[in-house]
Order: structure tokens, then sequence, then C-alpha cells
């Protein structure tokens, strides 16, 4: 009996050599896919919140310019892009380094080779960019199948031998991470920003002791994307007010299918800065929520934190997490697609000539 | 900056709606041109300044890709920390196996 007793004795060692793991590993493999499914398309729809500020900005300029052409004026008509290159490009390399991290996280999860080399920044940013939000389906992260299938990719040689000495490095690996992310999400909340200012000492910058501080404790100033499309809304709103100010005032032009014309394109630009605004405040939501899921891979890798091993990943902030980037990838196409229609906006002169000439010339 | 930002940024949104406040139905064509024209004017100044002053977080950025790039660039090493683990730790449970297997022929 000697020999058996020393394998199973040698077997004890090796386990208390790598320290037996405390750590749910098929609950940290369901955290990782929700958080890197939920991160890379969240990445797309700030891409996308971006280029729904641009265009924006574009329909209010050409609205605008459109009018002083009908009355006969000489305007500007130069539109610059809001953001510079270097701007953008500050942004793009953050989502595609975030993607990256998350992609790397995902790998070793599954216990799949890292490779040595990864897409590069430009090739990641359109691959997010032509992410087509009908088709990008997050929910199949929930999945039970993919969770079998991910319980069967751990053996029990890893569970025994590789995964715990594993988790302790990735635990101090995802530990620098979650400052990472914590930053990342206050970086780009503040760029959404708000409409109004929200206090007297509100600010435009991240605290200085940023990891310790939650995003709900930012008080922001007016300023960033849901500033600069509130403005731009604005603008519109008030191009298709003096539309319609002018035709009152002329004779003849009045008639009802003139005037309806005008104020249904009055009011959907109203309800276009409403559904843009509610796109950005679910983007925010969804950074929020970003932080919440990280924290849980970080408090399942640190089993001591106390978090119960085995909250439904559903009830977790990773289910939530996933729910607030279904949400605002589905209400961002929404707002693009609203914002594609209006922005074929007609002219005084096309309405004249829709509602049959009745024109004051 | 924050302060001056924050001035310029409110002189122009009140500029902007003293502009916005005119009565176009009361103007002649020709003023009322003139008047969008100042209007997309400002308009411009408010985005650009908006805009410019996102621009103030490029550094915050560039230091969190640096971070995450880091580590990116960790989790490669214990991906090959662990390739490397699975291969000497197959090696010496075969080992073991074999040992065992030779002492239970051996009691047998």
């Amino acid at each position: 009996m000697g020999p058996t007793r020393n394998f199973f004795l040698l077997l004890w060692l090796q386990l208390g050599v790598y320290g037996c793991s405390s750590v749910d590993d098929t609950l940290l493999n369901r955290q990782i896919q929700s958080f890197s499914s939920g991160t890379v398309a969240l990445a797309a729809v700030i891409q996308n919140d971006f280029e729904l500020a641009e265009k924006a900005n574009s329909m209010a300029f050409t609205d605008n310019l459109q009018f002083q052409l009908e009355l006969g004026g000489n305007p500007e008509t130069t539109l610059k892009p809001l953001f510079s290159r270097t701007d953008i490009a500050a942004r793009w390399d953050l989502l595609a380094a975030m993607s990256g991290y998350v992609e790397t996280l995902s790998l070793i999860a599954t216990g799949k080779a890292v490779p040595s080399t990864f897409a590069s920044v430009s090739s990641v940013i359109n691959g997010l960019k032509s992410l087509d939000y009908r088709q990008f389906d997050l929910t199949h992260s929930l999945s039970i199948l993919d969770t079998q299938a991910l319980i069967s990719d751990i053996s029990i040689f890893q569970e025994l031998f590789i995964l715990p000495a594993r988790d302790k490095k990735l635990a101090a690996i995802i530990q620098a991470g979650d400052a990472a992310v914590k930053k990342t999400a206050m970086l780009l909340y503040i760029d959404i920003g708000e409409v109004q200012d929200q206090s007297g000492t509100c600010s435009y910058s991240v605290p200085a002791n940023d990891t310790d501080q939650s995003i709900s404790s930012l008080r922001l100033c007016r300023g960033g994307l849901r500033a600069i499309v509130d403005t731009a809304i604005k603008s519109d709103v008030d191009t298709w007010k003096g539309k319609l100010a002018l035709l009152k005032n002329q004779n003849g032009v009045g008639g009802t299918g003139v005037s309806s014309t005008i104020i249904q394109k009055l009011v959907a630009a109203q309800k276009l800065g409403q559904l843009l605004d509610q796109t950005l405040i679910e983007t925010q939501a969804a950074l929020v929520a970003m932080v919440g899921a990280h924290g849980d891979i970080v408090d399942t890798l640190n089993p001591e934190n106390g978090v119960a091993f085995a909250t439904p990943v559903l009830n977790s902030r990773s289910g939530i997490f996933l729910q607030k980037v279904i949400m605002a990838k589905a209400i961002v196409q929404s707002a693009e697609d609203a914002l594609a229609t209006l922005s074929q906006a007609p002219t005084i002169t096309s309405i004249l000539s829709n509602s049959g000439g009745q024109n004051d010339k | 900056m924050t302060n001056s930002y924050q001035g310029a940024l409110k002189k122009l949104l009140s500029i902007q709606a003293s502009l916005d406040a005119e009565n176009l139905a009361t103007l002649p064509r020709n003023q009322v041109a003139n008047l969008e024209k100042s209007k997309a004017g400002v308009y411009s100044e408010i985005q650009a300044l908006q805009a410019g002053q996102m621009g103030n977080l490029d550094s915050d950025y560039e230091v969190v890709t640096t971070e995450f790039s880091d580590c990116k660039s960790d989790f490669k090493s214990l991906a090959d920390w662990v390739a490397e683990k699975q291969k000497t730790d197959k090696f010496v449970l075969s080992m073991l196996s074999k040992g065992v297997s030779l002492a239970l022929s051996l009691l047998v």
C-alpha cells in the first residue's frame, strides 16, 4: 500500500503547492464571456454615438444653410467636423485596446491559445463599425447551451492543477484591468456628458482619485455629446420655426398643406432630439453597468470578498450589463433610422410645389 | 480652463437665445437672411467650443489605452505560462501514473 499512499500524498502535495481552487471557474467563465460580448458591442454603440452627434450637427447645418439660400442670403457653406482626427484617434484607440483586453481575457478563460499578434487597431475599429445591430444578438451570452460548452471546456486535469494557480495570477491582472475599466467608463461617461450643469461646482474632468469614486458621484457641467446633440437639435428646430414663421407671414402660402409639412418636420426634429438624448443616456447607463460586470469578475476571482458563488448571471451585475447593452444598441439603431429619415428634409420650394403651387411669387 | 470655457459657453448660449427670440415674421427677407447667418455663426462657435472641451480628455484616454495594452501583455504571459504548466504537469502526472502502475503490479 506504500506506493499508492505515496501517490495520493504526491497528489495532495501538488494541490497544496498550487493551492486548492476556491474560485468557481464555471461562473468565472460565464462572467468573462458575458463581459466580453457586452464590451465589444458597447464599443460599437459608442462609436455610433459619436457618429450620431456628427450627423445631427451636419443636419442642423444643412437645414439652416438651405434656409439661408432660400432667403437669398450669402451663407458660410463649409461644414467643419466636430472632432479632430486626434480626438477621434484617442477614443478609437482606447475602444480597440479595451476590445483587445476582453478578447484576450476571454481566450484565457476558455483555455484557448492567445495569438502572438493581434489585429491592428484600425481593423478592430472597422470590425466594430461593421457590426450589424439587427443581427448582433447578445442574448446568446446568457444561453444554457453556451454555459454547458464552457463547462465541458474545463477538464478535470485543468481544474486540479492549472486553474488554481492560473486564477491567482489572473486575479492580479484583473485587478489592474479593473482600474482601467473604471477609468474608461468614467472618461466615456464624461464624453457623453450632460445637457445642463449638474451643480454649481460641476466639472469636466476625471477626479484625481478616480478609481475610488463611482461614476454616479460625478457632477458634470453642460458638455459632451449630449450638449452637442442638444445644440444641434435646438438649432434645427429653430430653423423649422423660422420657415414656419416666414410662411405664415406670406400671403397665400399659409395653406394647411404647407404648414402641416413644416409642422411635421418641426415636431419630428423635437422627437428626434428626445430620442438621441435617450440613446446617449442609455449608453451612459451601460457604461455604469460595465464597471459592475467587471467587478463581478474581480469578486469571483477573490472569493474572500464574500460574494455568493452561485449568483445566476442573469440576476448578477454581468446580466444587468448585457441587458443595458442590448437596450443601448436597440435604441441607437432607432435613433440612426430616425435621423436618416429627418435628414432628407424638403426645401420650402419643394414643399410649395408639392402642395400645388401655393406660393407668393 | 473650466471657468473660462463655462464663461464663453454661457455667453454664446445667451447670444443664441437672444437671436432665436427675434420674430422673423416682422422682419424683411434680407434681414432674416442676415439673422440666420448670425445664428449659424454662433451655432458653429458653440459646437466648436463643446467639441474642443472634449479634446482636453485626450491625454487621459492615452494613459488608459496604455494600461489596457499592459494588461493584454500580462494576459499573453499568463497564457504562455499556462501552456508551459500544462506540458510539465502532464509529464509529471504521466511519470506518477507509471510509477503507481509499476508499484501496483509489484504488489499484485
